[in-house]
């Protein structure tokens, strides 16, 4: 016999944290042999599931009629039973997120009790009408659609890959966007996706290197984010990201849009070309959202360990809103907990997660914003399961894994869209992000000493967090062990002109910002530093090059720009 | 319209296009037979298509037959025909209307795998790799190769020392 009686389970919640208002929720069975497929079922499959399990949608099947979910009735029961369907990660009954995809317990109830009684059809003419889909896009005609300039091949077998696609989008004044629809060109194979954004070309040099269309690996170059303050993913189901009213972000003429995917073989060589559409908007927006990220870098999990926890917290420096979370880790990781705690000592859920899948992750908004006053502490719990009894785990048999950005290193990351309520609040979160940055910069680097000890670009991050942190001293040593370690590095080099700057060591600085542009000819801060020395020499031929060729590099070099003015002037 | 012919243990037809034969009787001097059970639209049996390809191929000179089924009566013989196409499958693929293989043989789910002795002596069955444990939860790549390692004990002349192991994928509708 089917259990016709379901308890919603994993209603546990944190010590101390706010307790349910209510029991759980139970499923009340309807008289036997009551329920039908026209009745009862349908409404819910064109409710829950129909979106993508519809023809030319994402869902490998179709749910539309009783002979497509009478077929499959025990498959259907079965995947919504242990929660596999639809894909929701967050577990119920904590926090509540917009557009949720999850059967309520009563729904589940009904399609386990109909399966258990056979899956009748009942009368047809219950049937409600199927929901009318709108073709396309669903957010209607959008304001600019791109679409990668060449169609990736898929090989038929192996693992699952992680390619990254770069496609320019061609608006020629900066533009705000309200919104933005994926389509993956390839519903069969496309798993879920991140949506980042590149000026600086270093994604499409990434893209030249590789010789098929992409190129591999889920680290896409640094200069390649999400837009400032904004989470921007998809997963079968979303079916667009809007942003809230007033958050609009603005997309820069010159701007790459970098896809990346991740694809499932299926079988057979699929190509796949995606697209996306933008929606504009004219108002520029009245807030601006801003990301505080926790993350761990002492990350050690010692094979064999099931529950292996790794913890890190922050404490808010002012009021906020709290409108999005998105959590990251790799294949170990089993469950995630994101919990804040009041100034007053209350807790509440960020965000729940049981079963971690790295196949399904993505970003999600809050249904309501919110409220974390000053002085409450956010923190993260990621329990990690390194046994074979974990059929995730890329080793077997299982192995130490360490912190890294590989899939099969580990990670834990728990990132927060928060507001502030006015510009002295933003500032001081800006503060406080610096502070926490410069904290990471400095662990992770040392992470990569700890495997490294001869890394010259970690000594460069050293100095770098050195060198926000006004430590200069600091800075300058781990500069010049960088440089004595890879005298081909760009970066050490750069900031020891701006140190040599600093002490109006001039003929030494610009030594310096020379080798930089010997050493990678992009670099137009290089380029506008020298310009600004020459200025100050009076060397007014040698400063407007300098001045040139950094606009050149970067047309939106402002300090450029303004230093051809003051030539332009002084000549006059 | 189903052609039956009463030949081996099994009396068993499977037609391909209209022309129905007893596998069983085809390939009597085959040292096994290794039914995998298939269908169109299943994605985690569609995912094995190389795999299935591959083992076909080893095993070919060593007298084992492979046999795909298709045991969806709702399945078209067109639309069969275009999923053999459009994987690349060179091995049989034959049809199964009336389930009378598929119960015969005891599977539930495509894609899943029978291999038999030719008199008709169950020896494996169960699922082609152990890379899919659940739904939605797979391995990176198989860690157990069942299947092919029941094949080797056949060409070895040893005994196969899993013969049931649990198969992952997408029931085979068989009506109430």
């Amino acid at each position: 016999m089917r259990r016709l009686v379901w308890i919603v389970a994993g209603l546990s919640w944190v010590a101390g944290c706010s307790k349910k208002e209510s029991a759980p929720e139970v499923y009340v069975p309807r008289p036997k042999g009551t329920l039908t497929f026209s009745k009862h079922i349908a409404p819910i499959i064109f409710d829950q599931c129909a979106r993508c399990h519809r023809p030319g949608q994402a869902a490998p099947f179709s749910l539309l009629t009783y002979a497509d979910a009478q077929k499959r009735a025990k498959q259907i029961a079965e995947v919504t039973a242990n929660r596999y369907m639809p894909p929701w990660m967050p577990a119920p009954g904590y926090v509540a997120f917009s557009g949720e995809r999850r059967l309520t317990t009563d729904q589940l109830g009904m399609i386990q009790q109909w399966f258990a009684e056979g899956a009748g059809e009942g009368n047809p003419a219950d049937l409600p009408p199927a929901p009318k889909w709108t073709e396309g896009w669903q957010l209607g005609q959008p304001d600019l659609v791109v679409t990668m300039p060449a169609a990736y091949t898929l090989p038929a077998e192996g693992k699952d890959v992680y390619r990254n696609f770069v496609v320019p989008i061609p608006v020629s004044t900066p533009r705000y966007v309200r919104a933005v629809e994926f389509n993956p060109g390839n519903w069969k194979v496309a798993h879920h996706a991140f949506f980042r954004f590149d000026r600086s070309g270093d994604s499409r040099a990434a893209d030249e290197r590789d010789a098929e269309v992409g190129f591999g690996g889920i680290h896409t170059p640094q200069n390649a984010q999400a837009p400032a303050g904004h989470f921007l993913s998809w997963q079968p189901g979303k079916v667009f990201s809007q942003v809230p009213e007033g958050l609009s972000w603005r997309l820069e003429p010159g701007t790459d849009l970098v896809l990346q995917l991740h694809l499932q073989p299926s079988g057979k060589a699929e190509l796949v070309q995606a697209s996306m559409a933008f929606y504009f908007t004219d108002r520029p927006p009245t807030n601006a959202p801003s990301k505080i990220s926790l993350n761990s870098y002492d990350i050690d999990i010692p094979p064999g360990v099931s529950n292996h926890v790794v913890t890190e917290s922050a404490v808010l420096p002012v009021d906020l809103q709290l409108i999005g979370v998105l959590p990251h880790a790799h294949y170990l990781a089993t469950e995630v907990d994101g919990v804040a705690t009041l100034p007053d000592g209350s807790k509440k859920w960020l965000l729940k997660i049981n079963k971690w899948d790295f196949n399904w992750q993505g970003d999600y908004r809050y249904a309501k914003p919110i409220f974390l006053p000053k002085g409450t502490t956010v923190s993260m719990k990621f329990t990690f399961d390194n046994t074979d009894q974990n059929p995730s785990n890329p080793n077997h048999p299982p192995k130490r894994v360490r912190y890294g950005l590989q899939t099969t290193d580990a990670m834990a990351e728990l990132w927060l869209q928060v507001l502030t309520a006015n510009q002295k609040d933003e500032q001081a979160l800006l503060a406080f992000n610096q502070s926490r940055i410069i904290k990471d910069t400095i662990a992770y680097n040392q992470y990569l000493l700890r495997a490294d000890p001869k890394d010259a670009s970690a000594y460069n991050g050293l100095g770098k967090a050195m060198y926000f942190a006004e430590d200069f001293q600091a800075a300058w040593n781990h500069f010049q062990t960088a440089v004595r370690l890879n005298a081909q590095l760009d970066e050490p080099h750069y900031f020891l002109a701006l140190m040599y700057r600093r002490q109006n060591r001039l003929p030494e600085a610009k030594q310096e910002f020379l080798t930089v542009l010997r050493l990678n000819p992009k670099h137009s801060k290089s380029a506008g530093n020298l310009g600004v020395i020459c200025l100050q020499e009076g060397n007014l031929a040698d400063a407007q090059n300098f001045f040139s060729q950094a606009l050149a590099l970067n047309p939106d070099d402002d300090i450029a720009r303004q230093g051809l003015d003051d030539i332009a002037r002084l000549r006059r | 319209m189903r052609l039956l012919l009463l030949l081996s243990a099994f009396y068993l037809a499977l037609c391909t296009r209209g022309a129905c034969a007893d596998p069983f009787q085809e390939h009597k001097d085959a040292k096994a037979l290794v039914f995998v059970f298939i269908s169109n639209e299943c994605p985690i049996a569609n995912r094995y298509a190389p795999e299935i390809e591959r083992l076909h191929k080893r095993y070919a000179s060593n007298q084992i037959a492979f046999i795909l089924v298709h045991s969806d009566p709702a399945e078209t013989q067109q639309a069969i025909d275009k999923h053999t196409r459009d994987y690349s499958y060179t091995c049989a693929v034959v049809r199964d209307t009336d389930q009378r293989l598929a119960r015969k043989a005891g599977v539930t789910v495509t894609p899943e795998a029978v291999v038999f002795l030719p008199d008709g002596k169950r020896i494996y069955r169960g699922r082609i790799d152990n890379r899919f444990e659940a739904f939605g939860k797979a391995r990176p790549e198989p860690t157990q190769r069942d299947l092919q390692a029941a094949l080797d004990a056949i060409v070895q002349g040893k005994p196969v020392r899993k013969s049931e192991t649990r198969a992952i994928g997408c029931y085979i509708p068989f009506p109430k």
